[in-house]
């Protein structure tokens, strides 16, 4: 478990990072901060930027300009990379060898003796439920089995820093709980945890932070609940006895009905009166059997906040 | 360009190399090779055995009466040839139904028009069988000498107006023996052989890690330099570990079937081949790595492989020149122009004594191509091979390289 203070060690801080191909401007002056202990959400559509701006963070791609620090007053910066995991979108293993030749291999690049890697190793596997398959051949495992294997390959050398691009693609929704749990404990290890996803539902259970991108720009950047706090409109979503007429929501400035059926109204509020108003007369005018007031869900937010500043948003982009 | 750490490039070909060396292809064309050179020489050498105990019978049906003594003494002092002739008294439709029926491998006719002219009749039932080429050289020496006896001269004075003449080349330098000419040839080859598998493993190990994805994760632990030149020395190291192979096994047949001191080679030589193969070798992987780097398929891969092979294996296409004329101007210059360095420095050696200042100058031209070869190919490298999904173009490149 990590101490208190030491919770805000940055471990990772981007500076204006920019990025092009060509005349395509894929990372557009970006800048945001990773602290010991966060998961932290670089979330966006596909093709917004997220993989660019990691693989830069990882010295795979160099940048046009901006600045990249590492572990900035906590530990050897010059270890670098040997202290960051990796779990990239476009992953792979060696498939005509053996699971535990993989793990060793890879995490002997991150300067880990043999004989260290191996115990990791074999814990992780036997956590995963994969401690039988050490010695089989990648090629013969199933997908979801390969999908473990590369998690355990990017946190098997202990790093401080993980970074996760999209780690939760073609999981089942049983491995998707799996690797929600591990990334939590990890966590809880003190582990700063970069995590890259179009899939915001799921990234909203577990992030701190996020920072959303969109055409290589930011959208939104800060905590989860700040941002949420800060965005003008709830949902609010009532059941009530059926027949009952809850016409006059709709009459409420800054109301717009999104569903409306015998039994259940569903309506998007950035009106300015008070909660506790606007519930006292619901109550008085509906039998209520159910209520729900809450912020939009992320995905929601981010479309939003995007069409608001003019720009259009890829349906299939985001989930 | 990233930076390059001993530690990292070791671990990657310590990898390459334990990967690769327990592969069916690495080890099938590794024992082939010798299995094929055991063959031959023991082929070749129980052909030789068995010609050498294989005799020829044949007849001879002098209408002279007297060439046949003439022609019985050359046959005695011959070695070549296990030959024997047996004068044949009866008519010669029976004697060629001895021949048919294997009495006899063949007979001559011999008679006064035949000595003059010089054309003798040589039958055989099968003329496959006949190799004239054998008897040749006897009746030359044999009508010759019986020529002379009827001019009349004496035995004594033919013999030494028949002493056969031959010529011998004999090298100025003792040590310019044959062994001269195989050693380079051998090391021509078996740079060419090696260098070219093991590019091509390399290539497709490339190939093969972009398209299972896990160059990335190797790019996230170590520089895109680190990882070219790690897999550059594994798989060069694999070809080290097969020329060992073949080079044991190839003396192991020379000591059987071979004068082994022929093909001695001094350690001069052997540093000189052997930098000329390292360096040859790290031309034709970092080309080859490019490549790999540049495709998105092994298919792509062995349409433009093609293309890059021929060009280092250029200079054997023109060996014979290369060998007739080592110090040909145009021959020269092929010796200073990078991807044809080896092959041709190889050839000219097995045909010439290269001037020492040549062997600095094509070595320091081989050197610097090669440290350009390496750091071309480790930008083209660095970029292509996060390009996943598709092939990248000529003008892609010459934008990495000048980037």
């Amino acid at each position: 478990m990590v101490k208190r203070g030491e919770l805000m060690a940055e471990m990772l801080a981007v500076r204006n990072l920019t990025r092009s191909y060509g005349d395509k401007v894929a990372v557009d002056g970006i800048s945001f901060s990773v602290n010991r202990g966060d998961i932290f959400g670089l979330l966006g559509p596909n093709g917004a930027g997220k993989t660019t701006a990691i693989r830069i963070i990882m010295g795979i791609l160099a940048s046009d300009s901006g600045q990249v620090s590492l572990f900035s007053g906590d530990g050897p910066a010059d270890a670098g990379t040997n202290r960051i995991g990796y779990l990239p979108e476009e992953r792979g293993l060696y498939e005509d060898a053996t699971v535990i030749d993989n793990l060793l291999y890879l995490a002997g690049l991150k300067g880990v003796t043999r004989a260290w890697a191996s115990r990791e190793a074999m814990e992780w596997l036997d956590r995963l439920g994969l401690a039988d398959e050490a010695t089989r051949k990648v090629d013969q495992l199933s997908k979801g089995m390969q999908q473990k294997i590369q998690f355990i390959a990017s946190v098997v050398h202990r790093p401080d820093l993980l970074v996760l691009d999209e780690p939760f693609g073609g999981l089942d929704p049983v491995n998707q709980d799996l690797f929600k749990g591990v990334i939590r404990d990890l966590q809880e290890q003190g582990v700063a945890i970069l995590l890259s996803a179009h899939q915001m539902n799921v990234v909203e259970e577990l992030c701190d932070s996020i920072f959303m991108i969109h055409r290589g720009k930011r959208v939104l950047y800060g905590k989860l609940d700040d941002i949420k706090r800060g965005y003008h409109e709830s949902i609010l979503r009532v059941r009530f006895a059926p027949g009952e007429d809850a016409g006059f929501l709709e009459r409420y400035t800054g109301a717009v009905v999104m569903e409306s059926r015998e039994d259940q109204v569903t309506i998007r509020y950035s009106g300015s009166r008070e909660v506790e108003e606007l519930l006292r007369d619901i109550s008085e005018n509906l039998t209520l059997e159910e209520i729900s007031f809450q912020k939009p869900p992320l995905h929601e937010i981010f479309v939003r906040t995007v069409r608001e500043r003019g720009d259009q948003v890829e349906p299939a982009g985001i989930r | 360009m990233s930076q390059l750490g001993f530690g990292n490039v070791m671990k990657v070909a310590r990898w390459e190399f334990l990967k690769s060396v327990r592969t069916p292809t690495f080890i099938i064309l590794t024992l082939i090779i010798p299995l094929i050179m055991l063959v031959t020489a023991g082929v070749s050498y129980l052909s030789a055995q068995t010609a050498d105990s294989e005799s020829v019978e044949l007849a001879v049906l002098d209408h002279i009466g007297d060439f046949y003594d003439e022609l019985t003494e050359h046959v005695d002092r011959q070695q070549e040839v296990n030959l024997t002739i047996i004068r044949y008294e009866g008519p010669q439709e029976h004697l060629e139904s001895e021949v048919t029926a294997g009495d006899y491998d063949g007979f001559l006719v011999v008679d006064e028009e035949a000595v003059r002219t010089g054309d003798i009749p040589y039958f055989v039932s099968d003329i496959r069988d006949a190799s004239p080429q054998v008897l040749s050289g006897l009746l030359s020496a044999s009508v010759t000498s019986y020529r002379l006896q009827q001019i009349g001269l004496e035995r004594e004075q033919i013999d030494e107006a028949t002493v056969p003449v031959t010529v011998r080349a004999r090298p100025l330098d003792p040590d310019e023996g044959i062994g001269s000419i195989i050693g380079p040839l051998v090391v021509a080859m078996i740079l060419m052989f090696s260098a070219l598998f093991s590019g091509q493993i390399l290539m497709y190990g490339v190939l093969k890690e972009k398209r299972n994805r896990i160059v990335e994760i190797l790019l996230s632990s170590i520089s895109s330099v680190e990882l070219l030149v790690g897999k550059m020395v594994g798989y060069g190291a694999l070809g080290l570990t097969q020329i060992a192979v073949w080079v044991g096994a190839g003396a192991l047949v020379a000591m059987r079937f071979m004068n082994l001191s022929q093909i001695a080679m001094g350690p001069g030589e052997i540093v000189i081949y052997c930098a000329y193969f390292l360096l040859g070798y790290a031309l034709l992987a970092s080309l080859f790595a490019a490549m790999g780097a540049t495709m998105k398929d092994a298919e792509e891969g062995s349409q433009a492989q093609g293309l890059v092979i021929l060009i280092p294996i250029v200079p054997i296409f023109v060996s014979g020149p290369i060998f007739m004329a080592p110090e040909a101007l145009w021959v020269r210059v092929l010796s200073h122009i990078p991807p044809f360095i080896p092959a041709t420095v190889l050839l000219r050696m097995a045909s010439t004594q290269l001037p020492v200042w040549e062997i600095a100058t094509t070595l320091i031209a081989l050197i610097t191509s090669v440290v350009l070869f390496v750091y071309a190919a480790a930008r083209i490298f660095e970029r292509g091979m996060l390009q996943f999904d598709r092939n990248i173009s000529l003008k892609e490149i010459r934008r990495m390289l000048s980037s």
